[in-house]
């Protein structure tokens, strides 16, 4: 293996290739990643459960299907790991109401992943039902981020984001209902994929709401993203919200670059309230790109941060609610205070107002629409706050639902459906990692992939890491 | 109880079943204004717009 820094932060697509070439086994991949996890699990918890021998017994199987001359793909033998949202084996959704619960069946990713000969290491810790903030108190330890243990890797794909931080996995799958993917990815400096809905199955992921869940791969760069993406695509009867529309590109497609591509920055709807040292970051992350031959030019959305959120989370509570009612009314105590009350206020909206949301929902994706008239792709912070520290109890509900909602800037994408990435785009003057979200129009997740790359190609900010106080 | 609001609260999870302690309905009081406001731009975005069809990209 010829990497020039540590196997635990090479490439999910190095480490593979590596494999292919003999130059290392998928067993020795396997159990340093197993040690590693032993080493710095008990301090940042980003699993749940690991899978040893069954990691290494998968491990094992990969490398003799090598040795007989067959690589089932680019995850041939690479370990990746799993939210704990995802059904296999103990599948809690970091709920005491599941705490004794073990998958009937396997999720179709995960299924579709260890046909393409991804080792699984484990679960990670995610956000109880993907919604509720943890805290320093749950009934699962909280997932810290590697860049400061005091704070939150961002959630609710909590796990995800600490773990390919920390090198305990070459990649992993998380989900995206208001930014799940993409907020652990800009808080803990890696690559979070929200493809386009329908492109990815949920068959066997735990539900939060139904017209807005996404499963999105998660990876050290754009290249390895996609690599789990394209592996894990394709139409699934057994999921009635997937496409027949596939992917469509192959992976060398996301190195084409960027010339002439315009993108669109609407300002309008994120830099009211963002954070000015990530905006300053953001103005300074458009250079590389406008020197890749891209266009820049600011449109007019027409849509609020408040309007986004007011929309995603009146729909969200509202499913939410209707999917937990039988489990609040018999067995409400199980629930954490957080979730459970949120849970309650969903169960107070409306149906009017439930319908009212989904129409303006329509609107919104209109004026996304419109907007890429004007333009090819759109690009802002992914968030306009920085990780916050780990809360000691659960917060208030009125911190979560306030006129002035945090500065989340990926409800918007997940309102219209279509694909958007968090890619690392620099750091705070205190070394929290910032991200940049680029998004597109519905199934054009090459776009967005490419453009993802192409920054990579000309910054170093995805091969920052952490220094890991834990070593 | 003798906050309104609370009471309406209380009688809404009712309706469905579901109970709330006099704490929680005092905290979900004090997120009910912010609540009204959403609904308030929720209405007023779908204003005009004639139907809910299908809220997502959907070639089939």
């Amino acid at each position: 293996l010829s990497v020039t820094h540590e196997l635990h932060y090479a490439s999910l697509i190095e480490i593979g290739a590596a494999m292919a070439r003999r130059e290392v086994s998928a067993v020795e991949v396997t159990r340093a990643q197993l040690e590693r996890i032993e080493l710095l699990n008990p301090a940042l918890h980003a699993y749940w459960v690991v899978f040893g021998d069954q990691a290494l017994a998968d491990a094992a199987r990969a490398d003799a299907e090598l040795a007989s001359g067959r690589r089932r793909g680019p995850l041939h033998g690479v370990p990746i790991a799993f939210k704990d949202l995802y059904e296999l084996g103990p599948t809690t959704a970091g709920s005491a109401l599941l705490k004794d619960n073990v998958a009937s069946r396997e999720a179709a990713i995960v299924t579709s992943l260890r046909e393409q000969g991804a080792v699984i290491l484990g679960k990670l810790a995610t956000h109880e039902f993907a919604l509720s903030a943890a805290t320093l108190n749950d009934a699962f330890p909280a997932a810290r981020n590697p860049w400061n243990p005091d704070l939150t890797p961002g959630g609710s794909s909590t796990g995800a984001g600490t773990a390919l931080a920390a090198g305990l996995a070459y990649g992993a799958f998380g989900s995206d209902t208001g930014g799940s993917v993409r907020i652990p990815a800009a808080h803990c400096a890696v690559v979070g994929l929200k493809p386009t809905f329908g492109l990815l199955s949920r068959t066997g992921i735990m539900p939060l709401a139904w017209s807005l869940d996404h499963a999105g791969p998660m990876a050290r760069g754009a290249a390895d993203a996609t690599a789990m993406f394209l592996a894990a695509a394709g139409h699934d009867p057994s999921d009635p919200s997937s496409s027949r529309h596939t992917p469509g590109f192959a992976i060398e497609q996301i190195e084409s670059g960027i010339r002439g591509v315009r993108f669109g920055v609407p300002r309008d709807f994120w830099e009211p309230r963002c954070d000015p040292e990530i905006k300053r970051v953001f103005e300074l992350a458009l250079e590389p790109l406008r020197a890749l031959g891209a266009t820049i030019v600011d449109v007019d959305l027409r849509v609020s941060l408040e309007q986004a959120i007011a929309i995603g989370y009146l729909i969200m509570l509202s499913e939410a609610a209707a999917h937990h009612a039988p489990e609040v009314r018999l067995r409400p105590e199980l629930y954490g205070r957080e979730f459970r009350l949120l849970m309650k206020l969903g169960l107070t909206i409306p149906a009017r107002t439930y319908l009212a949301a989904q129409r303006a929902r329509r609107v919104i994706a209109g004026r996304v629409g419109a907007v890429f008239g004007a333009c090819d792709l759109l690009l802002m912070p992914t968030l306009g706050l920085l990780a916050d520290p780990l809360p000691e109890g659960p917060r208030p509900v009125d911190k979560r639902i306030s006129v002035q909602p945090a500065q989340v800037h990926t409800w918007l994408v997940n309102l219209y459906g279509g694909p958007a990435v968090s890619v690392p785009c620099g750091f705070s003057g205190s070394g929290l990692p910032i991200g940049l979200q680029v998004a597109g129009r519905p199934f054009d997740d090459l776009a967005v992939l490419t453009a993802a790359r192409a920054f990579e190609s000309a910054t170093d900010w995805h091969l920052r890491r952490p220094q890991l106080r834990f070593r | 109880m003798a906050d309104p609001l609370e009471e309406r609260i209380a009688a809404a999870l009712s309706a469905q079943g579901v109970e709330a302690s006099a704490g929680e309905l005092e905290e979900m009081a004090r997120a009910y204004p912010a609540l009204q406001a959403w609904i308030g731009l929720a209405d007023d975005l779908a204003d005009g717009e004639p139907a809910f069809i299908a809220p997502l990209p959907d070639e089939r």
